[in-house]
């Protein structure tokens, strides 16, 4: 599902240039569960951009299901980011005026289907995710589990194919972190959705079936 | 992304920045509102000219003299050339008929001969006579629309300032709206010392060649007084048409230029509503990206926002203006929709004053705006 062949990214900081990732490759397989750990600035975040097409790498290839991801124009990185990839942040990254439901609707809205369908569609989501009775709260009256759950919900509204998440347990206490890493694990078992974790907590890691670990740029040896 | 979901959305945004956005739509609509009162009164008393102008006919000559010292009888000679002439003045005064004030309503001094020039109709009553004007009579004659408005009726009196007037007689209006209290011309200029010293007019209706009558009678006036040559001014009909259609066109400029200034206050306020909502809302960008929005559904939903901005100013302005004309007498629909028309239209490029930043908050990087925030 996703080959990645030597990636590089360079960051041009005023003269100087930082090198986040040094040749990178990765292979992921459908219905994979990988966690991808390494130390704050390891370059991990940067790597799942680029996985997540909101980044573009400096150089390497990177194939999509087959299609090769430096080709497609924005508009087409929108269309594959909306109905191909869900995001999980470690900040949840709700949108605050907007109600769990609304948030979770969003992706739908951009995919240009009707008000009363992707009403329905959010809230089996969110009722997956164990908040069908919280849909009209808004972030600021959920508590950090839940917000996690509505990003979660929010990413598997258009049933996508991949999940990437970003430290999703990073702002939660144990039960939670817990709670969010099963719901992530029964989307991987159940309903075969690609998953990649990136994570600096080795309990985070020891959930998935698979663990990478990227230090200065690169993955370490062996992998 | 459906259009439906681009009003909706920005509905939401416009209303999570509650008084930022009152505050744009506020100063928006009283540009609008003080443009369109504006425009409307001054078209309003400028179709007014016109048309009693133009329901006299086209043998007419007017000539306004601004000079205390050229008095009526200094003028009668006039009368030996044109057996159809009268003299006028006029101005606004505030009126009251049984402890009811009427603000603002034309009294007009007049001759007898004011009835044949203007071809008035007298529905009850009598018109002024000689004798009135002899002798400085407290006597007037009021219009039908303000007979329906107040009911008047002959024989009784109503007060003009502090003066008691009483009515002899009701006449017909020329133009529905035309509110107006005729009195006699030497009563007016004892009333009304300061507004009688401005001008004095003299209507004269003629069958003769308006245009050859016009040089005749400046040669006339100029002969007699030599040194107040600059003190009156002679029109036939048309050119006075003209002159007022002239200076219609140059207030509507004006109340324009006025309106467009306060517009392009609130279009600057719109564009750094949108600027700072941009900036706000940075992540917000970053986070609707990164789910699946590209970069037109950025644009259109920042654009929209602007645009529903001016819409939601134009229509309030809209109400309150037809609203509050509404209510004054002798409302004019069709110049109310014709100056609201005016100044709306100059409003239209104000829905486009989002252009700019909703460009600037298409090409926001997701990455950058995600991690930045």
């Amino acid at each position: 599902m996703i080959e990645m062949t030597n990636i590089t990214k360079v960051y041009q900081m005023g003269e100087k240039k930082v090198e986040a990732l040094r040749g990178v490759n990765l292979s992921i397989k459908e219905a994979e569960f990988v966690s991808i750990m390494g130390p704050s600035g390891s370059g991990k975040s940067t790597f799942l951009a680029i996985m997540g097409c909101l980044d573009i790498p400096t150089d390497g290839e990177y194939l999509f299901d087959k299609r090769k991801v430096s080709l497609l124009s924005d508009d087409e990185l929108s269309h594959l980011r909306n109905e191909k990839i869900g995001f999980v942040f470690q900040a949840f990254h709700l949108l605050p005026r907007m109600s769990s439901l609304e948030n979770v609707e969003l992706p739908l809205v951009y995919k240009g289907i009707h008000k009363d369908e992707r009403r329905e569609r959010a809230k089996d989501c969110l009722t997956k995710v164990g908040l069908g009775d919280r849909i009209d709260h808004s972030p600021s009256e959920l508590s950090g589990g839940e917000q996690q759950r509505t990003a979660i919900a929010r990413a598997l509204v258009n049933s996508p194919r991949l999940i990437l998440a970003d430290e999703p347990t990073g702002n939660l206490d144990s039960k939670s972190a817990e709670e969010i890493m099963e719901i992530l694990s029964n989307l991987n078992q159940e309903e075969r959705i690609t998953v990649v974790v990136v994570t600096h907590n080795p309990l985070v890691a020891e959930k998935t079936k698979k663990v990478y670990h990227l230090r200065d740029g690169r993955f370490d040896e062996g992998f | 992304m459906r259009a439906s979901d681009y009003i909706y959305l920005a509905k939401k945004d416009l209303r999570s920045f509650k008084l930022r956005s009152s505050l744009i739509i506020t100063v928006l609509a009283i540009g609008i509102f003080s443009s369109t009162l504006n425009l409307y009164h001054t078209s309003k008393r400028q179709d007014e000219l016109i048309s009693s102008f133009s329901a006299l006919g086209s043998q007419i000559i007017s000539i306004w003299i601004q000079d205390e010292g050229i008095s009526l009888s200094r003028l009668s000679f006039l009368s030996s050339y044109f057996p159809t002439i009268s003299y006028e003045a006029s101005c606004q005064k505030d009126i009251k008929y049984l402890r009811r004030l009427k603000n603002g309503v034309s009294i007009i001094g007049v001759t007898p001969s004011y009835k044949n020039v203007h071809s008035l109709s007298i529905k009850k009553g009598r018109f002024i006579l000689p004798c009135d004007l002899k002798e400085k009579r407290m006597v007037c004659l009021v219009s039908s629309g303000l007979c329906e408005e107040f009911p008047i009726r002959v024989g009784e009196k109503i007060k003009i300032l502090e003066n008691k007037v009483r009515v002899i007689g009701i006449f017909k209006e020329e133009e529905q709206g035309q509110e107006r209290i005729v009195i006699p011309l030497s009563t007016y200029q004892d009333i009304f010392l300061e507004e009688a010293k401005k001008y004095l007019q003299v209507v004269i209706l003629t069958k003769g060649n308006p245009e050859f009558l016009q040089k005749e009678i400046k040669r006339m006036l100029e002969r007699r007084f030599p040194e107040k040559k600059d003190r009156f001014d002679i029109f036939f009909q048309e050119g006075l048409l003209g002159l007022i259609k002239e200076q219609r066109f140059t207030s509507m400029l004006l109340i324009l230029g006025i309106g467009l200034a306060t517009l392009l206050l609130a279009g600057g306020g719109i564009v750094s509503l949108i600027m700072l909502s941009i900036k706000q809302r940075y992540k917000e960008i970053g986070i609707m990206r990164a789910i699946g929005a590209k970069k037109s559904d950025i644009f259109y939903l920042f654009l929209i926002e602007g645009a529903l901005l001016s819409v939601v100013g134009v229509i309030l302005a809209g109400g309150l203006s037809l609203l509050w004309l509404g209510l004054t007498p002798g409302f004019r629909l069709d110049i109310f929709l014709q100056s609201f028309l005016w100044v709306s239209s100059i409003c239209l490029p104000l829905s486009l004053c989002g252009y700019y930043p909703s460009l600037q908050a298409s090409r926001v990087s997701p990455i950058t705006a995600i991690r930045v925030a």
